[in-house]
């Protein structure tokens, strides 16, 4: 294993360009330790150089005021350290997650330019598979830029309890994985409200280039989605036969386990839609106790379903 | 002198030298502490260049032992981003530095750090975790997973099945993969001579084979691929369990389909634009679930017996909701 101060400092070496004044709490926040460690280690840095170790050999650093400033040229020629082979597959299979693949553009860039010579992301893929979710990976970078940008998107989006795809706009603020899959948490603009999105369900998206008017920050919870903690309850029965998994039903909480087998589940509801249609594809082993807005979401879904086998 | 303050100042020795420079000159020129013996000299400077290796440096040695920093191998070229694959590494960071189940979270943080000002950070979109109350546990597993594979060797762990039967095994891993957030390991159960699929999450106490750690116990086989392991939900099960099934997709919802059916099965094309897959499913029950919870537009046409179950299944949903 690396030295990790070393490490640190190899990763940094192609931003100490001469002339370049950096925030040390950035770069600090970047790797993941406390900004009095990194000054400490930059202080360092500064004693460092080639032979015969004089003031002119010596790395031109001048770290004070929370920043570290290259003040004349490096004693060696330097730059970005490509990607050693467990860095690059670090960054294979998170671009993976992401939806992109070895053969993507921006992960075929990338690694072209920067990963260690003989690196192949494809073979990577062969064994190691990370791929996350089934969106598109243009409709990922649309909503990342977006959320980077303060940005506006246009999107067409199927919603699970309609029958055709809708267009609207919204106002990204957040990208989150669950369970594999992708979301994002926008301001709606066609609801008037804050809305969670699954990103596979976008059909397309595109930026407006109008700035979002809603930055306020919307009612998360610490994992990204929007916090539960207001919304209403709704009241599911499981069948002795459907074991209930907490995975399937994210912050479900069972209130009543019967000697039968069978259970009863709370879970928040933001929109009727997404519960309706899981509850739907259960086949009868989950059953709507109340509200009546999701018994009738249901209850409608089933009914146009179930018309699809008849025509 | 600190070990990190010797490594960057052979680092800079070597990438500033014009000429190859012998391991003698290396060491008489300050780097190394003065007076150190010749084997103790020769150890650390074996453990120098390993170490700088590791972190990408490509040291090249000469005929005549002399080394030389490889610069065009050591130093990426330049990488000009737009702003929106910015965005996505960010995001992609943000999401995933701080996840327990994604066990490479210290390289990806090195590696982003050295490519993008920023993309690090978690000031970039909000990100969350594959859930999970043991993802902590399941992210060390697999890191240590990863490791065999890539090094090529045995495991030994304690695993527990679907029954809730714990026993130990030892497997040559071949891959891992990722489905809905889990993690699952592919390789050759040495004992049943088969290859397998474990959950990382059902993975104990994961432990190399110690014997002559640096060699390899076993080759996958050629051609191995991962990703014909690593099916859709409703492939799971027992391969006397396989049907073909057939979904027929609306002609407005056929753009999801490349995304549906992750390249498995084959898709025909009717004349009003809508697609039929038929694909291999073993589990009736996931089949249904993984067409209703992916509608609207998608409707199971055969075998006719799931069709009907889905058909009666809905009615009885829809009659227990009125």
């Amino acid at each position: 294993m690396a030295d990790q101060t070393a490490r640190r400092l190899v990763a940094l070496l192609g931003r100490l360009t001469p002339g370049s004044r950096t925030r040390i709490s950035d770069l600090a926040a970047e790797l993941d330790t406390s900004e009095a460690t990194l000054a400490s280690d930059l202080m360092t840095l500064a004693l460092c150089g080639v032979p015969p170790f004089d003031p002119d050999a010596l790395m031109p650093l001048i770290v004070e005021d929370g920043y570290v400033e290259v003040w004349s040229e490096l004693p060696a020629s330097l730059g970005t350290v490509r990607l050693c082979a467990s860095e690059a597959a670090a960054l294979a299979m998170a671009l993976q997650v992401a939806g992109f693949g070895p053969g993507d553009g921006l992960t075929r860039r990338l690694l072209e330019a920067a990963a260690a010579t003989g690196f192949d992301a494809g073979e990577l893929e062969r064994s190691i598979r990370a791929r996350s979710g089934l969106h598109e990976a243009p409709v990922y970078q649309t909503l990342a830029a977006a959320v980077s940008a303060h940005e506006a998107v246009r999107i067409e989006y199927v919603k699970p309890d309609a029958a055709a795809p809708s267009t609207r706009e919204i106002e990204p603020v957040a990208l989150f994985a669950e369970r594999g899959a992708w979301y994002t948490t926008a301001w709606c603009r066609h609801a008037g409200a804050w809305r969670t999105f699954r990103v596979e369900r976008i059909r397309c998206a595109a930026q407006t280039g109008e700035p979002a008017t809603h930055r306020a920050t919307p009612p998360f919870g610490t994992d990204g989605a929007l916090a539960v903690e207001d919304l209403p309850l709704a009241t599911l029965e499981f069948a002795a036969s459907e074991r209930f998994d907490e995975r399937d039903w994210p912050g479900a909480v069972v209130r009543e386990k019967r000697d039968d087998g069978s259970c009863i589940v709370e879970i928040a509801f933001a929109g009727t839609a997404w519960i309706a249609r899981r509850v739907v594809a259960r086949l009868g082993a989950v059953r709507v106790l109340e509200p009546a807005e999701m018994r009738a979401a249901v209850r409608a879904l089933a009914s146009r379903e179930a018309a699809r086998y008849e025509d | 002198m600190a070990a990190f303050e010797r490594l960057v100042n052979l680092a800079l020795a070597l990438a500033s030298a014009r000429e190859p420079r012998t391991a003698t000159a290396l060491r008489d020129s300050g780097i190394y502490p003065p007076g150190q013996d010749d084997a103790a000299f020769q150890r650390m400077f074996e453990r120098d260049k390993d170490e700088l290796r590791s972190m990408g440096f490509v040291i090249d040695v000469d005929e005549q032992g002399a080394y030389r920093l490889d610069p065009r191998a050591t130093f990426a070229s330049t990488i000009d981003l737009t702003a929106p694959e910015t965005a996505v590494l960010g995001a992609v960071g943000s999401a995933l530095l701080d996840d327990p189940a994604f066990p490479f979270a210290a390289d990806l943080r090195m590696a982003l750090a050295k490519l993008v000002a920023g993309a690090g950070c978690r000031a970039a979109a909000a990100g969350t975790p594959i859930p999970g109350a043991d993802a902590r546990r399941q992210g060390e597993t697999v890191a240590a997973v990863s490791r065999a594979v890539d090094a090529r060797k045995r495991i030994g762990f304690e695993y527990t099945n679907s029954l809730g039967v714990s026993g130990p095994r030892t497997v040559e891993p071949y891959g891992l993969f990722l489905h809905e957030g889990r993690w699952y390991a592919v390789g050759r159960d040495v004992e049943k001579d088969e290859v397998r699929t474990f959950a990382a999450a059902r993975m104990e106490r994961v432990e190399p084979n110690a014997q002559r750690p640096k060699s390899p116990d076993f080759s996958p086989p050629e051609g191995f691929d991962v990703a014909a392991f690593a099916r859709l939900p409703f492939q799971y099960g027992p391969l006397e369990d396989e049907f073909v099934a057939k979904i027929d997709v609306d002609a407005s919802e056929s753009w999801r389909l490349t995304a549906l059916s992750s390249g498995r099965g084959q898709l025909t094309s009717a004349a009003d634009g809508g697609v039929t897959w038929a694909v291999t499913a073993r589990s009736e029950t996931l089949l249904a679930r993984f067409v209703l919870e992916n509608g609207p537009g998608l409707t199971v046409s055969a075998p006719a017996r799931v069709a009907e179950r889905v058909r009666a299944g809905l009615r009885d949903t829809e009659a227990a909701h009125g």
